[in-house]
């Protein structure tokens, strides 16, 4: 398009209102942001009559004297133990499924793009008295379990892609040399692959960062319980306490915020030849 | 567990173990408690800890739209907190569902200082044969009014229905303030039992013959469909009462405050915490509130008797300790020290409160113009079940989704449906 | 005993794929069929001690003729699905071929759009929900006193308590929420596109529009359907949006079958009922899918196994 040579003033013209545009599309992906942001640090009528307006820290203080930070440690617990166990996982089932041929390989695929399809919300009744028996309600153990299998769908069908980008003959070479799958796997593929296990790792890291329903179901004590439970906590039954929900949402998107930062670009490479490959 | 400490965290997993060994000596229940005072509630158990050394008593919160559900289904398979916090209506869901303890096996453990008769709404708690939980605070509804608008607008305070709705469309004209408004969404459930009620008219009614059969006709239930969503068709009510679950809404509540809302109906503790809320603002000011009985349609006013009660979860392997508890959660000091914006469910100490001036209304209202659910849920149907579909039949009456005739058809069918299971 | 090499590999296989059987059967299979057992009963939470009473189909019959099924399935697959996942696609082509457009490349734009784009895209759905809560709130809400201020409007919208306001508004949230990812990728997939092809455009004397459409929307094709079916999978069965803005109504407005299944199962506490709803939910998700692969995507699966 380089060569659409014009004139002066239809080319300002132009560029202005594609400037334009970008910047109408910045507002709208910002706004509501910059919005929670800014009144984290305001005075919102807190409690009912609390005189409002003005700067404030008192949001953050109210937030996390309340034992806020307790669900942020347990949220990055269960989701950093979660995604690792899936990618773990899924790393070992894409590398099967995209490097042998076997019967039943496409019912497994097959049954992992299903797991993608799944409405979760059905199965929140049999897993809870299915944890109950096994005695996994209120233990992190079983929230690490569901976030695991609740994720590992989407990672193996994003490693299955990204997989195929990787030639076959790296890792047959290294078999004829008589290393083990094992090591193939983990030396080989794994230094290769590093794109789209990040990819998928972010997903996978998201995905069970703002998961509500089964945490609600699973957790119930205070010292167990995860962000998205911590913040609609402040959605109380009695008010809405918007300074503290503010308050809460920034310190919720900070960590995937430092998360996403240094890795999208790994992330979109990963994306793109993983999920559309 | 709410206010745990950085020592506290650390301490509890470094000393796990040690905790383990100590902790065989002293008894550990789980007291649920759903309510906002969660501090106080802290304090009361730190004095029920002090004078019973060898029990620990955790504090734990779900909010309470989870907390019917979460339970039920804790029970089921064996878990749950020891003591629960629950509304009167649940009570004997939650006897059907096999989930609590009965009040007659527990007393064994201890007796009621005034025996169980002292305490109100019992019948609530009633299922065959026994009671299932112990009655603990208790409240209804009441008009609340801002005098200074009412005053303002050259009105009367209005005693029926109609009465409120001309002072509501005198009040936007004379001074473009809002009259009544009410939570449409959720809590819609009560003014619209208040107003059927005070007709003649409910839901679900006894028949005599000891069956049970709908109480009100599909023209009856489109007329109070009809007269509520004047309020928001007339622009009387803002609009955005249509998605306000409850009355103690910030909304809500700031309106009333800055004196912009003129009448509103609420519980008991909500009042409370807008008259402590104006006197936090307005030290010293004398208070523009006062509160008056519901309003009366042909017939005399009435609202519901209701209130939370405290049940044990028959999972517990602590009866006694989770009893001790209960009973020290029932007596006078706790409502007079902790948990002051409730009223006690007690016949002996609901005749020693003092009321205040503004809070004569709340007062006659629950002496002398309550009731309970009664034939709701006596049928079977239960509270909680008629309570979801009706607030969902008026909200789409009242947001125009649907026409009151089909939305009264709806909501009929749904509750014939639910007499015929 | 020496194995031979395929028995060798077989082992190796399903080793392999040993834990994500494991992941499948418990936390999938198990579970639905589970699930398909109690939606042939009439359990409720309260009956879930004893057990519920075997009724066959009917609460599929029951759910299939109710007088709201419509309703939410209408819901469920214009509102929440189609409308939201036809503006995510179109917004975030757009914003894609902006960004790459040589304008905007040559002012360095690019950085500083990936960054802009972070923003939606890390926020969890839950704070994402509460942002525009806040934006939208009638009394204090950003987006009233603004309309106020500039006196385009004259009283307060409830934007999510009005039945005309209700439904754009969720969308709204979900398209923030979601398009960063489809204008990344597709800037991504964009930027590959090699520029022998623009060149053959322009030596066919095409004019920009027709560029796009025969030289860049099939280059960017079968990206966009992968994107597409991905969305519609994820907003289809989404929860969190509309429970979170509106609890399903003003009324049962905004009811979707998602917000139905939580409705039944944990506030009417029919959890028989609330399984037929799901497992037709599972169903419908099933069906589209296999009739999306058989027309769109079959050779592209075929492709990645092979």
């Amino acid at each position: 398009m380089q060569t659409f040579h014009k004139k002066g003033a239809a080319k300002y013209i132009e560029n202005g209102s594609m400037l334009a545009l970008f910047a109408l599309f910045a507002v709208f992906l910002l706004a509501p942001a910059w919005f929670v942001f800014k009144g984290s640090f305001e005075n919102i009528s807190v409690s009912l009559g609390a005189a409002s307006g003005g700067w404030t820290l008192n949001n953050y203080i109210r937030v996390l004297s309340d034992g806020y930070w307790i669900y942020v440690i347990n949220s990055l617990f269960v989701c950093i133990t979660a995604t690792l166990l899936a990618c773990t996982i899924s790393l070992f089932a894409a590398y099967g499924l995209s490097r042998f041929r076997f019967p039943g390989r496409m019912l497994v695929f097959g049954s992992i793009m299903g797991g993608q399809f799944f409405p979760w919300i059905i199965l929140v009744n049999p897993i809870f008295i299915l944890f109950a028996r096994a005695g996994l309600i209120n233990s992190q153990v079983g929230l690490i379990l569901c976030y695991t299998a609740f994720i590992t769908p989407f990672t193996i069908y994003l490693l299955v892609g990204y997989l195929t980008t990787i030639p076959r003959s790296l890792d047959e070479a290294a078999i004829v040399d008589g290393a083990s799958r094992f090591f193939v796997v983990t030396r080989i593929v794994l230094p290769i692959m590093w794109p789209g296990m990040v990819a998928a790792a972010t997903f996978g890291f998201l995905q069970s960062w703002s998961e509500y329903l089964l945490a609600l179901a699973l957790i119930t004590k205070d010292d167990k319980k995860t962000i998205p439970l911590g913040l609609y906590q402040y959605f109380g039954d009695v008010q809405v306490d918007w300074g503290a929900v503010m308050a809460g949402s920034v310190v919720a998107t900070v960590p995937t915020l430092l998360l996403f930062l240094p890795l999208q670009r790994m992330l979109v490479s990963g994306l793109t030849s993983g999920a559309t490959k | 567990m709410k206010r745990t400490t950085l020592k506290a965290l650390t301490l509890s997993t470094a000393l796990a173990g040690l905790m383990a060994v100590s902790a065989t000596a002293e008894t550990n229940i789980t007291f649920r408690f759903n309510d906002s005072e969660r501090e106080e509630m802290r304090a009361a158990l730190d004095e029920f800890e002090a004078a019973n050394p060898d029990i620990k008593v955790e504090l734990e919160t779900i909010s309470w739209k989870d907390s019917r559900d979460q339970f039920l289904r804790e029970s089921a398979v064996g878990q749950g907190p020891d003591v629960v916090h629950i509304a009167f209506v649940w009570t004997q869901e939650m006897a059907e569902a096999q989930a609590v303890l009965p009040i007659e096996e527990l007393q064994e453990y201890g007796a009621l200082p005034n025996g169980f008769d002292d305490f109100i709404a019992t019948d609530l708690t009633a299922y065959e044969g026994q009671h299932w939980g112990l009655p603990w605070s208790a409240d209804t509804w009441a008009m609340v009014m801002r005098t200074d608008v009412l005053e303002e607008a050259g009105v009367a305070a209005p005693t029926t229905w109609d009465e409120l709705l001309a002072a509501s469309r005198t009040i936007k004209e004379t001074t473009g303030k809002t009259g009544f408004a009410f939570p449409a969404a959720h809590q819609v459930w009560f003014p619209v039992n208040y107003y059927l009620w005070s007709n003649g008219a409910e839901f679900i009614s006894a028949d005599g013959n000891g069956g049970y059969d709908i109480g009100v006709s599909q023209d009856q239930l489109a007329a109070a469909m009809g007269y509520f969503k004047t309020y928001i068709d007339e622009g009387l009510a803002p609009k955005s009462i249509l998605s306000i679950d409850q009355p103690h809404d910030p909304a809500l509540m700031q309106a009333l405050l800055d004196g912009d809302q003129a009448f509103a109906a609420m519980p008991t503790n909500t009042y409370r915490q807008l008259l402590g809320a104006y006197e936090e603002t307005n030290p010293g000011q004398p208070l523009p509130f006062q509160s008056t009985v519901m309003m009366a349609g042909d017939s005399a006013p009435l609202t519901h008797l209701g209130g939370r009660t405290l049940v044990v979860n028959s999972n517990t392997d602590e009866p006694e300790a989770a009893w001790k508890l209960v009973q020290f959660l029932a007596s006078a000091p706790l409502f007079e020290k902790y948990y002051t914006n409730q009223f006690p469910a007690q016949k002996t100490l609901l005749s020693q409160i003092e009321y205040r001036d503004e809070e004569m209304g709340f007062a006659k209202q629950l002496a002398d113009h309550t009731r309970t659910w009664g034939a709701y849920a006596e049928s079977g149907v239960g509270v909680g079940p008629l309570w979801n579909v009706t607030s969902r039949a008026f909200g789409t009456a009242l947001s125009g989704q649907t026409s009151l005739d089909q939305a009264a058809a709806d909501l009929l069918g749904e509750i014939n449906r639910m007499l015929d299971q | 005993m020496k194995l031979s090499p395929l028995m060798r590999d077989r082992m190796t296989v399903f080793a392999m794929l040993f834990p994500t059987f494991l992941v499948l059967v418990g936390f999938y299979l198990y579970p639905t069929l589970y699930n398909l057992e109690l939606s042939f009963t009439d359990i409720t939470l309260l009956k879930l001690r004893q057990g519920g009473d075997w009724v066959g189909l009917a609460n599929y019959w029951e759910f299939l003729t109710s007088s709201s099924s419509f309703h939410i399935a209408f819901n469920t697959i214009f509102w929440l699905t189609a409308v939201s996942v036809t503006i995510r696609m179109i917004l975030g082509l757009g914003f894609a071929l902006l960004l790459n457009s040589n304008v905007l490349r040559n002012m360095r734009m690019t950085t500083i759009a990936r960054l802009i784009l972070l923003v939606p895209w890390a926020t969890p759905p839950v704070v994402a929900v509460i942002a525009w809560r806040w934006l939208f709130e009638p009394t204090n809400g950003p987006l009233n006193r603004w309309l106020l201020n500039f006196g385009l409007i004259d009283d307060p919208i409830a934007f999510t308590a009005d039945l005309a306001t209700v439904w754009p508004s969720i969308v709204t949230i979900v398209v923030w929420n979601t398009t960063p990812l489809i204008g990344v990728s597709l800037l991504a997939s964009l930027q590959t596109v090699p520029g022998e092809l623009y060149e053959a455009g322009e030596i066919d004397g095409a004019n920009r529009f027709q560029m796009f459409r025969f030289v860049t929307l099939p280059y960017l094709m079968p990206t966009i359907s992968v994107l597409t079916l991905m969305s519609v999978i994820w907003t289809f069965n989404n929860f969190v949006y509309v429970w979170l803005t509106t609890g399903a109504g003003p009324g049962t407005y905004t009811n979707v079958l998602a917000t139905e299944v939580y409705l039944k199962a944990f506030v009417d506490l029919r959890i028989g009922y609330s399984a037929a709803i799901g497992v037709t939910m599972a169903i419908v998700m099933g069906v589209f899918g296999a009739l999306y692969f058989r027309f769109f995507g079959l050779s592209d699966m075929q492709d990645k196994v092979g």
